[in-house]
């Protein structure tokens, strides 16, 4: 059954052109986060503008690529309300190079003038009428806060691992869920995975288990928007049909989330703890790297080999046309001997996510999944799928 | 599918109103989910979307519905899921596999193995369902050879006409007969638009070895809507050595367009005599009995019966187009199974009349002016100018003869039109472009596309 949703209004009452004051650096800091949003679209060519909208005292600029809709609101002096849209790389880049700091908009016939002390420029726009409205939370949309930076690390450690292509779409995404007062975070191509679980210690939120998979480019977008902000400072979140809202106190992006359902990549963390290794994650990082400068182009594999007996570990790589390299590690050695292939960007990508110093490496058999763990510390990890060899 | 049928009326009414932009924009993936009590909700892909239509297109969708349908008293929208849950479930499942190790290797061809790019055919179109005319009759004679001994008879098989005579039929039916036939054969199915932007695509990852491989090896290649190469210099380029290495495997292709080789513009020459080296044929609009064939034909289709004078009173309003045709018989279906009586004269006439009337309305002489001038990419003013250049004259002479077989336009008063020039010559320039076309395929294919444009614009 469709469901209520309020609707956003656009002032219908058009009758004064915008005629705003403000200061060049609110300008443009709104407009960095803004502008990232806009895309080119070849259809709907008033995409790739932003939306200046001026009322109650407010300047507030929209942007949307149809995917992901963010508002952020400046302060201004409002002389008089109204709307309009501008190109919004050209309107960036002015308000970047604009020599004065102190900005008089107001638009007219010819389009949107910025004026100031030295310069005076007129952009051409269109009108604000054929704009998209953004949606905005319905009645009945379920709500929730979240410490914003928390939520932006969180995102930032595990989007690296999401898929890029399309192929699966739920795997483009990074699948957020919240039960009582853990949240977490996962993603996964499906070669690699990575977790983030995080205590959120104040008031548990939901009684039920809330599952989204936010897509990947929306989570860059709201990490870069959450990042920042006092210590404290939280974000509303609001979940309705299939959209999620998040809510600062000047400004909000919206996005589609993904249907389908997330693989339940709980089933295949291991349990059992095989071989295992703890070293310096630098050395381990170091050594990784300088082995992937051998790897044979087709399979890109490093081998890592654990010998507890001898105590050692060794990372290396061989190929026909380069040459051959093995680097020693120094560190714990315990349970069987094993020796297991890796693609090498995967491992470094995964070592360099963490920020210990030391890291767990633990794996059961050569055919299954190599995991990374900080020993000192919990709730992050990183799966990653072995090469088999012939 | 009534549902269907009835939003395909409805957005065909809407598409005539609204911009090109917006509507590819806000109408794509937009449904009928239900029709119940009057209550119609509408099925739209995302949230921009729902706020859009909701807001701004309300009214005209509710209009478009009613006119189709008087019944529908409230119109709601619902977003829905672009893969059905079913689907997704598999996926799921089929992933926590493949992480779980069964699978495992991470080779970068498991991540780029998709051929996505490649459509497929549609399995209604046959060549049983295709209805032969004498405007048809040697196109689908080539198609029939072609299919039963690809790669040998014509090669290539270029088939052209205007929009909605059937050439994606036809095509799609070579293709079904040649599966049919042999299912070791492989097959690609594909519009130049998506090779381009696919082409795109494969330069921006640097695999255009893969995007090579993928097309050389086809047994079968089918392209549709080759005009969009217009002016593409890569994308032709790509294709000219494509279409020379399947002709070398001793694979078929079957060519689209809207118009000849040689009407085609910023085609590369060596790319157009490829075109014209193989069989040329082109679908003219159907004439009277045949439409009513087709209307006859696509009423067996959809099991409704129809009396004879209905079937004639379609098939003499619409005339240009079968698209149109079959839209006006959806209406008519929609209609009849709504009232549950079945379609008589009077009842096809009230409910095609708002149809009617907007194909009907005759084109001004300024549209003819305009429609001309776009097309041959001058100006109105150059039209009406005394010049006497070259490139002027054709399209003056063909803006005459379009303003005399259009708008029965008496010759002074064309003359007028044309920048106050005498009868005499008007009827001249209408005689000679008259004489042109029973002689010259391009210019009648261009004369049919302006007319096409007039109707449609």
């Amino acid at each position: 059954m469709p469901s209520p949703s309020t609707v956003t209004t656009p002032p219908t009452t058009k009758t004064t052109n915008l005629h705003i004051f403000c200061i060049r650096d609110n300008l443009e800091r709104a407009l960095i986060l803004v502008q990232r949003i806009v895309g080119r679209h070849a259809t709907l060519p008033i995409l790739g503008n932003i939306l200046l909208e001026a009322a109650q005292g407010r300047l507030t600029l929209l942007a949307t690529n149809l995917e992901v809709g963010v508002r952020y609101t400046v302060g201004a002096k409002v002389e008089a309300d109204g709307r309009f849209t501008v190109p919004a790389r050209l309107f960036t880049d002015l308000t970047h190079q604009f020599p004065d700091e102190r900005l008089e908009l107001i638009v007219g016939d010819d389009g949107l003038t910025m004026r100031g002390e030295h310069a005076t420029s007129t952009l051409r726009g269109l009108p604000a009428e054929e704009f998209p409205l953004i949606p905005q939370p319905s009645l009945g949309a379920t709500e929730l806060t979240l410490p914003r930076r928390f939520f932006a690390e969180g995102l930032r450690q595990v989007m690296f691992s999401a898929a890029i292509e399309e192929t699966r779409p739920e795997l483009a995404g990074v699948l957020c869920s919240l039960y009582q007062d853990e949240l977490s975070l996962a993603a996964t191509d499906s070669y690699r995975l990575t977790e983030r679980v995080m205590k959120l210690g104040a008031a548990p939120q939901p009684t039920k288990e809330l599952r989204v998979i936010l897509p990947i480019k929306s989570a860059q977008e709201v990490a870069t928007l959450l990042e920042g902000g006092e210590e404290n400072e939280e974000v509303q979140i609001a979940l309705s049909e299939n959209q999620v809202f998040f809510t600062l106190p000047h400004a909000q992006l919206t996005s589609r989330l993904i249907e389908g359902t997330y693989p339940d990549y709980r089933k295949i963390l291991p349990t059992a703890v095989g071989s295992e290794f703890v070293g310096k994650r630098a050395d381990f990082l170091r050594a990784v790297k300088t082995s992937a400068l051998f790897v044979r182009a087709t399979s890109n594999d490093v081998i890592l080999a654990l010998d507890p007996e001898a105590g050692t570990v060794t990372v290396s790589a061989e190929s026909d046309d380069k040459g051959k390299s093995t680097v020693t590690l120094a560190g714990e050695v315990k349970g069987g001997r094993l020796a297991i292939a890796f693609n090498a960007r995967y491992l470094a990508e995964g070592l360099a996510a963490f920020s210990g110093e030391k890291i767990r490496f633990t794996c059961t058999t050569n055919a299954a999944p190599g995991l990374l763990s900080d020993p000192e510390q919990s709730g992050y990890l990183y799966l990653v799928m072995p090469i088999k060899r012939q | 599918m009534k549902n269907e049928e009835l939003w395909r009326v409805v957005l065909g009414e809407l598409e005539v109103t609204l911009s090109r932009a917006s509507f590819s924009t806000w109408f794509r993936s937009t449904s009928i989910l239900t029709l119940e009590n009057g209550k119609a909700v509408i099925g739209v892909p995302n949230a921009f979307t729902k706020e859009w239509l909701q807001n701004k297109y309300h009214d005209a969708i509710v209009q478009a519905l009613r006119k189709a349908l008087p019944l529908v008293s409230e119109v709601a929208y619902e977003i829905v899921s672009r893969h059905p849950p079913l689907a997704a479930e598999e996926h799921g499942e089929d992933q926590s596999e493949e992480v779980g190790g069964e699978k495992s290797s991470p080779t970068h061809e498991g991540m780029t193995s998709s051929r996505g790019g490649v459509l497929s055919l549609n399995p209604r179109y046959t060549f049983a369902r295709f209805v032969v005319g004498s405007n048809n009759e040697l196109a689908r004679a080539a198609a029939v050879a072609v299919a039963t001994t690809p790669g040998v008879a014509y090669n290539p098989l270029f088939i052209y006409g205007g929009v909605g005579l059937g050439k994606t039929h036809l095509m799609q039916a070579i293709g079904n007969e040649i599966l049919k036939r042999s299912s070791g054969k492989t097959l690609t199915y594909i519009t130049s638009e998506r090779f381009t932007s696919e082409l795109v695509e494969a330069i921006r990852t640097q695999q255009t070895n893969g995007f090579k491989n993928r097309y050389r090896t086809t047994d079968l290649f089918l392209v549709d809507d080759i005009q969009f190469f217009s002016g593409k210099e890569r994308s032709q380029e790509e294709f000219f050595h494509t279409f020379n290495a399947i002709q070398q495997n001793g694979g078929q292709i079957v060519i689209t367009a809207d118009r000849p080789p040689r009407a085609i513009p910023m085609i590369e020459d060596r790319l157009r005599s490829r075109f014209e080296g193989g069989m040329l044929v082109d679908i003219q609009p159907p004439d009277l009995e045949t439409r009513m064939a087709i209307i006859r034909s696509k009423a067996i289709e959809k099991h409704v019966t129809l009396e004879e004078a209905v079937i004639h009173f379609i098939a003499s309003h619409f005339t240009t187009n079968i698209r149109e045709l079959e839209g006006a018989l959806n209406r008519i279906i929609a209609h009849s199974e709504l009232s549950n009586t079945p379609p008589t004269l009077t009842s096809v006439e009230e409910s095609l009349e708002g149809v009617i009337a907007a194909s009907h309305t005759r084109p001004s002489a300024r549209r003819i002016l305009e429609a001309v001038a776009r097309f041959y990419d001058v100006t109105t003013e150059d039209l009406t100018s005394p010049s006497r250049r070259k490139e002027f004259v054709v399209p003056r002479q063909i803006a005459a003869f379009l303003m005399r077989e259009e708008l029965k336009a008496s010759y002074p008063s064309i003359g007028n039109e044309l920048g106050g020039r005498d009868h005499t010559t008007v009827m001249h320039a209408c005689n000679k472009i008259d004489g042109l076309t029973k002689r010259d395929d391009a210019l009648r294919q261009s004369i049919t596309l302006i007319r096409e444009r007039l109707y449609t614009m």
